[in-house]
Formats: structure tokens, sequence, C-alpha cells
């Protein structure tokens, strides 16, 4: 008898917590668990978008593989985006963020102040402020004028696009330099006071303190960064629109240029799961990694 | 008491995801009942017609620059003024990304009531059933063309259906600034001029003139087009289903010529032309650092004029010694009228309205090219700018120097195109390749994706 009513009292707080988080279950399920599993099934078929999807098997995935030398493109330009803003990106997050590591005056605005260009960072405006300061007649190209160096138009240059495109995403450093700030105010005054006492140098102690204490943010930051730099897009669509010569090609733009403009949305569907291996794969990469250079003081310094 | 409490709330909760639940699949009921729409069109649409004075709703999408823009609401405007019970909510853009928001409305099944259409794009939209036949609107009035000739009404006819309503007639060209020939010192281009004939003025132009170039080169899929057809040939096949020339010169010669003039000085690099993409404004012809573009639209001479602020001049293509007349007259741009809908006469009528009513063209001043019927024609001839009267003119001239347009291109083009800007329109300007390459490279892959046209 006990028990019976203990059963049903349990299985009331189960029914009691699904319901309290079913507004966000019933989105999760509709808007991502969904659209994933009909986009699987897409990426097997030949499908217009307008007209009933047929079944091709794995045929999108060989044709990327085989025949399709702008996949190849898309991906080398992906990688050299990811690689090259990523470090670029967390180095100086974390620059800027042990500037603002301190007690002074007025701090907490300049923190406001340099976390702005990352919620501007996807938009349109910033976009077309980044093609008038890149362009031919452009703020940079004024700028060198005055030292008598004649520059190009960066943004629509086959050589510079990608560049510019990369420091356009370092500069939206706000995110990551926020939560590095939240680290750096966790590490325990003692330790850097026992190291000046020992006679350490401050770049010893950035090395030999702030660096391991700080790895497992820097770990985070670096997943997020990396599978958010995979995902890029509306930098290059707007500014550049993967042009000249596909140099700035990102693979979501491709994707985006397959399914909408192009109208092969099977295509396009398969292209995106390859998209979630290679995120897969590299974050898989980084736990694996991590063991060796992540340091955890709970788990007693291993 | 507490109990009570907790099964009231999981009452609401239930309640609410109901709601929400129903409010999904009442959505799904609304595409299907969509469709269903389609089938029985006509009755639907005497329905609408019967209660008038039902409050109506038109979305309406096109692109252009802001002078169009500012033109186009201006005209709606006046046409909600004149019928209160109709209300347009305009949806706008430039020609960049138009296409992908109309694929994406088109897959949501949620296209505006009218749309603005162009002709390279018109079989792509009619063979995926996304137009509605306007002959049964034409047929009982509605739609009043009346007063326009059959020759600016075809290129928007697939198999006698009437799919799209052109709102101007346009000639390809090209523009020159008068003032600077005259400041190096050149005579400017006549009808009859030639490729060779450019080169030599515009490396003239270049050495005269300081801190501008001769001319914009273009070796666009518009320059093409005209290009093959005064060697009798064209971009598509036919039957669409592989490119329509054999032989891989004509490519060859027609992008070595731009090739030359790069090379030589004649035209300006890359750089200072690849910002402006294709937005008319931003050429740099209109800031004087160019003496002509050599790839417009005679419609676009009211937009680039008025941001040029300036008087600029049309002109024909150059001609090709030997070869055939390549112009031909386009249909700008069309409207037409999506199966998605629900409004399908009104839309129509907005149409008609556009096309004869005399004070409305004289807002939109011809800025979508020559207007079709002959009454607005007419009306407007005494009354248009400089500009307006320059496309008056020059559509006329071109007529000489045409022949009939090519069919609508094939399913495939628009990557076909894609192809021909990213690897044979951009690394020719910046030279990566060499017109050799090109030519092969986009044969080869042009005809692989044409090919999947049954």
């Amino acid at each position: 008898m006990k028990k019976k009513k203990q059963l049903r009292s349990q299985r009331s707080i189960d029914i009691t917590g699904f319901t309290f988080i079913a507004p966000w279950l019933i989105g999760f399920l509709g808007f991502i668990v969904g659209p994933m599993i009909a986009s699987l099934y897409f990426s097997f078929t030949n499908y217009d978008l307008l007209s009933a999807p047929t079944w091709i098997g794995f045929e999108n995935y060989i044709t990327m593989f085989t025949d399709d030398a702008r996949f190849i493109q898309a991906l080398k330009v992906t990688f050299i985006f990811v690689f090259g803003s990523v470090p670029l990106k967390l180095a100086f997050a974390l620059f800027v963020a042990m500037l603002f590591n301190t007690k002074r005056k007025g701090v907490g605005l300049y923190r406001t102040l340099y976390y702005v260009p990352s919620i501007l960072g996807g938009s349109v405006a910033v976009a077309v402020v980044w093609r008038e300061l890149f362009g031919r007649e452009g703020a940079l190209n004024d700028v060198l004028g005055i030292f008598g160096i004649e520059g190009t138009s960066w943004v629509t240059s086959p050589d510079f696009a990608l560049s510019t495109l990369i420091l356009l995403v370092v500069w939206q450093f706000g995110s990551p330099m926020l939560i590095f700030l939240a680290g750096l105010k966790a590490i325990p005054n003692e330790l850097y006071e026992a190291a000046a006492v020992d006679g350490a140098s401050p770049f010893l102690q950035f090395l030999k303190i702030t660096l391991p204490m700080l790895s497992p943010v820097i770990f985070f930051n670096l997943v997020m960064q990396t599978i958010q730099g995979f995902m890029a897009f509306t930098q290059s669509f707007l500014i550049t629109n993967g042009g000249p010569m596909d140099r700035t090609l990102f693979y979501a733009v491709y994707l985006y240029e397959k399914a909408f403009a192009h109208f092969d949305m099977g295509y396009a569907s398969a292209l995106a799961w390859i998209l979630l291996l290679i995120c897969a794969l590299f974050t898989a990469l980084i736990f694996k990694s991590a063991q060796s250079w992540v340091y955890y003081e709970s788990e007693g310094g291993r | 008491m507490w109990k009570k409490r907790k099964s009231f709330l999981f009452l609401l909760m239930l309640g609410l995801i109901v709601i929400f639940v129903s409010a999904c699949s009442s959505e799904g009921e609304d595409v299907a009942s969509d469709s269903g729409n389609d089938a029985g069109e006509t009755e639907n649409n005497g329905d609408t017609a019967d209660n008038g004075e039902e409050q109506i709703e038109l979305r309406i999408l096109w692109w252009g620059s802001q002078n169009r823009h500012d033109r186009t609401l201006e005209v709606i405007d006046m046409y909600m003024e004149e019928n209160p019970n109709v209300t347009i909510s305009p949806e706008f853009t430039g020609w960049d990304g138009y296409w992908e928001k109309m694929a994406t409305q088109a897959a949501g099944g949620n296209l505006p009531d009218i749309v603005q259409m162009d002709y390279a794009y018109l079989t792509e939209y009619v063979g995926r059933d996304l137009l509605v036949d306007l002959n049964p609107f034409v047929e009982d009035g509605t739609l009043d063309l009346s007063d326009v000739e059959d020759v600016y009404m075809d290129g928007g006819k697939i198999d006698d259906s009437l799919y799209a309503v052109n709102l101007g007639a346009n000639v390809h060209g090209t523009v020159y600034d008068p003032a600077l020939f005259e400041e190096a010192g050149v005579e400017p281009p006549e009808p009859g001029y030639t490729y060779e004939d450019v080169q030599s003025f515009a490396k003239e132009l270049s050495d005269n003139l300081d801190g501008a170039y001769g001319v914009q080169p273009s070796v666009g899929t518009n320059t093409l087009r005209h290009y093959l057809r005064q060697n009798g040939v064209s971009l598509y096949a036919p039957d669409g289903k592989s490119l329509g020339y054999e032989d891989d010169q004509l490519l060859v010669d027609f992008l070595q010529n731009t090739v030359d003039m790069i090379e030589s000085g004649a035209a300006a690099p890359p750089d200072v032309f690849m910002d402006a993409g294709s937005n008319v404004e931003q050429q740099p012809i209109v800031n004087g650092d160019t003496a002509m573009l050599l790839d417009i639209y005679s419609n676009q001479l009211v937009a680039i004029e008025s941001a040029a602020g300036r008087p600029l001049e049309l002109m024909l293509n150059p001609a090709l010694e030997g070869g055939e007349p390549g112009h031909f007259l386009k249909p700008s741009q069309f409207f037409s009228v999506t199966k998605d809908s629900k409004h399908q006469e009104e839309a129509a009528k907005f149409i008609s309205y556009f096309t004869n009513n005399l004070e409305a063209n004289e807002v939109l001043n011809a800025e979508r090219g020559v207007p079709i019927a002959g009454a607005v024609r007419d009306h407007l001839r005494d009354k248009l700018d400089d500009a307006g009267k320059k496309m008056f003119d020059y559509v006329e001239m071109a007529q000489d120097h045409a022949k009939p347009i090519d069919p609508p291109d094939p399913q495939g083009a628009t990557e076909v195109e894609t192809l021909y800007v990213r690897e044979v329109e951009e690394p020719i300007y910046y030279g990566q390749v060499t017109p050799e390459e090109a030519a092969a490279n986009f044969r080869e892959k042009a005809n692989e994706i044409l090919a999947k046209n049954e």
C-alpha cells in the first residue's frame, strides 16, 4: 500500500516536471529535432524545395567528395578561416581581459564598450561599415594615403578579402573576453603574492599561474569559438558574398547558395550533415587533447 | 489543498500545450486548404469580387534602386487612396539577395501576391508551378492589356499562357560620360563603332584623363549574350540541354578583348569596379572614375544619371565587323501573380492600374523601362525629363539594330550563371586564368549542369 502511493507520487512528480519544461521540450522537438530528422532524410534525396523529393541514396555525398570542386574550395576557405581567426581572437580576448582585470576607476564602462562589437557583430550594419572601412574609397585607404601608400579595395581583392573577414571576427572578441574575465577573477590572489615573494617576473607568473589556472576557460572558449567559426555565415554573405572567385566561400554560404539560389535542397542537407560531422570531429579532438593541457583544481592537480 | 492547487497548475499547463499544439495544426490545415484553393481558383475569385468592400491585403515584392523604391511606394499610396478597401504592404530589396528571398518564401508557401519577375527566372518559376496564368483576367477585363502590342507581351508568355506582365521595354547597351570624352579630346562613339574602336579610344581616354580610366570592362553574361548573338548563336541551346555555341574560340575571343584592355590600361582594373557589385548607383562612372560603362540596360539610365547628377549618354553595344545585329527588345522586368495569393483578381487589378494609369506612370517616370501601353507612352513622351527622353530615343534607335529575343533561359540557368561569374568572369578580371582555360572549363561544367534537364 505504501509502496503504491510512493509510485504514484513519483509518477506525478515526473508529470509535473515534464509539464514545466514542456514549452522548451515542444520547441526542441518541433524546431530542432524535427527539422534535423527531415534534413537527414532530404540529404538522401533530390529535392528542389518545391516539388516532392525523390530518393537517390548516397549520391549527394558521393558527388560532394568526388565531383565538386567548390565543396573542396569551401572546406579550404573555412579551415583557413577557423584556424586563422580562432587563435587570434582568443589571444586578443585574453589580452583585453587581462587589461580589464584591475580595479581602476571606470573599468566597468570600458568592459561594456568593448563588448558592443560582438553584439553588433552579425548585423547588417557592421557589414556595411566594414565595406566602407575596407572598400576602395574606405577609411583605411585614406589613412594609408597619408603615408603615401596606395591601397586597394580590400574586401574585393582575391588576396586580402579573407583576411579582412578574419579581422572582423577577431574584432568581435567580446563574449570570450567576458568569459576570460570571469576566469581571471576566480584565480586566487595568494598564488600571485606567493610567486611575487619568490621573485617570479610578471611574464613567468602569467605562464605558470594564469595560463594553467585559466585552462578550463580557454578550453571552453576554444570549443565554442571553433564551432562558431565553422558555422560562420553572415560575414562572408553580407560583405563579400563568397567572392571574389570563391576566395571567401564559407561552408555555410555555399550551403545556403545550393539551397536557396540553385534550389538544390537535398544536396544542401547533405552538406549540412557533413558540416555537423566536421564540427563533431573537431570538438572530439579538442576534448581528447584536453586531458594533456587542461588543469582542474578539483581533480587534485591532474 | 496543496494537491488541488497542483492539479490546477497541471491542468493549466495542459491547456497551454493544447492551445500551442492546436495552433500548430491549424497552421497545417491552412496550408492544406491553400493548395485546395489552387484547384478551385476561379470560384474563389468570384467570391472576393462579390464582397468588394471586404478589407483586402496585398503583398508586393520588387527589387531595384532607391529611385525605384521611392517611385513605386508613391504609386502604391495613390492606389490605396483610390481603393480604400485595399491595403498593400510593400517589400523591396536590391537585386542582390532578391532571388534567395523569393525562394525562401516560395518554399514556405508564403509568396507575396505580386512579385517582380525577371526574364532569366521566368521558366524556373513557371516550371515549378508557382505563377498564375493571367489570361482569364485579361479575358474578363480585370487586367486591361488592350492598348499593348504583342511584341511587348511575348516575353511573358510560355506556351501561350501569360505568366508575367512586362513593366517596361529595355535594350542592353553602354553608357558614357560626354564631359570626360570632351576633357580627353576623344570623339564619343557613334552607332556602328566596333570592338576594335573601343580598344583604341579607351586607351586614349585613359592616357589623356587624370585619375580616370577609359572604360569599365564587362565580360558578364549580358555582354556575352550580345556577342554570341552577333555571331549568330546564343548562350543556351534551344532544348536547354547544353550551351548554344559549338566553338570555344568565340568565348576565347570575347574574353581576350577584355584581357587586352585591362593589360593595356584602357580598362579599369577590377578593384575599381568590383566594390559596386550590381548596384547601379555605385558604378565608378557615377564618380567619374571611368568614362564609359559597357554593361547597362537602358532603363537603368534613369537611376545612374540621377546618382551621378550630370548628363550621361546611352549608346549601342559595339558592333562586330561582318556580324549580325545583337540587340533585342527585352522585357525589363515583369509583375507576376503567385499561386500563394488569395486575392489573385485584386492583384491583377493592381497590375492593370500600374500598366495603364497615366498619373501613376507619371510618377513611375518609365524608370522600369519604356512603358508597354501605347497611351502611356504617348502621354509620357512630352513630360519626360532628359534621362527618360534619352531612354525612349535609345530604345527606338536600337530597334534598327535588333533581332528577336532568345527563348527564356532553361532550368539550371541560375547555376550556370553562378559558375560563369565565379570561374570565368571574376578570374578573367583578376588575370587568374587564360581565356582558353576559362572557356574550356566553362563548357565542361555548364554542359554538366544543363545535361540534367530532361
